[in-house]
């Protein structure tokens, strides 16, 4: 069983100013396009120096009452961690996003920054989100993703909760194994 | 498929809930009855200050697709104007449209003793305030009376727009909508209830009624079912509109605009249609409570539509992504390619 993660910010190291694919409309379009016909006004974006933001105001849970916010963090850098080390895992970084939503709630499936674990960057592409998907396929997960949290408390949690969605090796139970 | 949720037995379909919802808003016989009488009062004050006039009904009392509770009415009248002393490069509306609103207050005044006539500042009709509710609670019943003149020579007649007149053609507009109610043995006005009362619970309805109708008038061709004539409408709407404005069904009027942005319009359209080929999906795969719980997200409101219990959809939604998960793997291990582009077959993960 896994300890539910503990909120921490992993370190960010800060190259210079300058183009970065958060910048190319050539990326971005595509990536927002389908999620701005879908959600409209609902999605905000905001970009602050190397980080692009998004806003949803409100995911669907099925299964709750209220529409749940989530906020999508595209890193221009790979992010590193004293502990964990490359917090992208090799992977872009455009494909790595950092994915927050009902925040503070005990999972099995979190970052230590509370971000989603949604998918595992160890897995082949096609069982991986990637850009060229759009935001609006990431955001389908985010919900699912949720009612998979909803459904492990329901069913009794850390004391051997249900965890329906696929699941992948940790990767501390991974470098413990070995 | 399994659940832990219990159903309920039997489980209702898509159409059965539409039925259900449709009842729950349709206009009853005594508010109809109500309204007609105070349509045929307002009538028969204009038949008697303009002799020789047409009288014609239009909106949902007359296109039989009321909603209750039915608080407004619309109805015209064709002043005969045989000297064409009124028109565009003639007299303005006013002076008919105050013969008008005198002659309801007089006509109806010892009827409805509170009624309030207004003209001023109106860009269309005379509006009826009747200041007697149909129920207590009820907003109060008004009416939009239109005061028209024939357009010699050519379809349809001339309203007012302020001090000047439009082209329009609300008497063809009727004929249209009953036509269709005929041709569709009333899947209709059936369907174009439910669509209204979508467009009413939005922050901002996306499409006035008489535009649901204008669009319904095109591709409603035959009796259906409900489910199959939202699924229809929507798609057909959201691609129309994504075209331009819709044309006056009747082809004599301006073409018929969006109160907010087309573009808006068009992905509220496009969102509808696509959350209800979800419940339809979902329907189809078996999972009933998911399926009735999109189409009262569609919707929007417990009292027409109730949403089902929170606990019953997580428990079937958390057997879905179960189910869905053990396919997946299996894929996997057959070396299937897993997901697809709308979905990557994902494994949840932590560092």
């Amino acid at each position: 069983m896994t300890t539910p993660c503990t909120q921490r910010r992993p370190v960010v190291r800060w190259p210079p100013l300058g183009p970065w694919y958060g910048t190319d409309p050539a990326w971005r379009i595509p990536l927002e396009a389908r999620a701005r016909r879908r959600f409209g006004s609902a999605l905000h974006v905001n970009q602050v120096a190397r980080q692009l933001r998004y806003v949803l105001d409100g995911v669907d849970v099925r299964g709750r009452a209220e529409r749940v916010p989530v906020r999508v963090v595209f890193w221009a850098d790979p992010r590193w961690d004293p502990e964990y080390g490359d917090l992208n895992f090799g992977l872009r970084p455009q494909d790595y996003p950092s994915v927050y939503a009902d925040s503070g709630a005990l999972s099995k499936h979190r970052m230590p920054d509370d971000g989603l674990c949604l998918y595992c960057p160890r897995d082949p592409p096609e069982r991986r989100w990637q850009a060229e998907q759009g935001l609006d396929v990431l955001f389908d997960l985010v919900a699912e993703h949720l009612v998979a949290e909803d459904w492990w408390r329901d069913s009794g949690g850390e004391q051997g909760g249900e965890w329906v969605l696929d699941e992948a090796p940790h990767v501390l139970a991974d470098r413990q194994a070995r | 498929m399994s659940t832990t949720a219990a159903l309920p037995d039997p489980v209702p379909s898509l159409e059965d809930l539409l039925e259900q919802a449709r009842h729950r808003i349709e206009v009853t016989d005594p508010e109809l009855d109500e309204a007609r009488k105070r349509r045929n009062a307002i009538a028969a004050a204009l038949r008697q200050e303009f002799p020789g006039c047409r009288i014609y009904f239009n909106g949902s009392l007359a296109h039989g697709d009321a909603l209750t509770p039915l608080v407004d009415i619309d109805l015209g009248v064709v002043v005969p104007d045989p000297q064409h002393r009124h028109g565009p490069g003639g007299r303005g509306p006013r002076e008919l449209q105050d013969r008008a609103a005198e002659a309801i207050r007089a006509g109806l005044k010892p009827l409805y003793g509170d009624l309030r006539v207004e003209v001023e500042g109106r860009k269309r009709s005379v509006l009826v305030r009747f200041r007697d509710p149909v129920r207590p609670g009820w907003a109060d019943f008004t009416a939009d009376v239109i005061v028209a003149i024939d357009n010699p020579g050519l379809p349809g007649l001339f309203i007012p727009r302020y001090d000047t007149w439009d082209r329009s053609h609300p008497e063809k507009h009727t004929d249209l909508v009953l036509a269709a109610i005929e041709r569709t043995k009333v899947s209709f006005p059936r369907a174009i209830r439910l669509l209204k009362h979508w467009a009413r619970h939005l922050n901002e309805p996306p499409l006035c009624s008489w535009h649901i109708k204008a669009l319904a008038l095109d591709c409603f061709t035959r009796p259906t079912t409900m489910l199959d004539a939202l699924q229809v409408w929507f798609t057909y709407a959201a691609e129309a509109l994504n075209q331009g404005d819709t044309p006056d069904p009747a082809h004599v009027g301006p073409g018929i605009k969006t109160p907010q942005s087309r573009q808006e319009t068009v992905r509220q359209l496009a969102a509808a249609a696509r959350q209800l080929q979800e419940a339809i999906t979902l329907e189809r795969e078996g999972w009933h409570v998911l399926a009735h719980e999109e189409l009262a997200k569609l919707f929007g409101d417990p009292e027409m539509l109730p949403r089902p219990a929170l606990s019953v959809v997580r428990a079937e939604e958390a057997a879905r992504l179960r189910a869905r998960s053990v396919d997946d793997r299996r894929r996997a291990l057959s070396s299937v390619t897993t997901g697809s582009a709308a979905r990557p077959a994902v494994r949840s993960w932590a560092p």
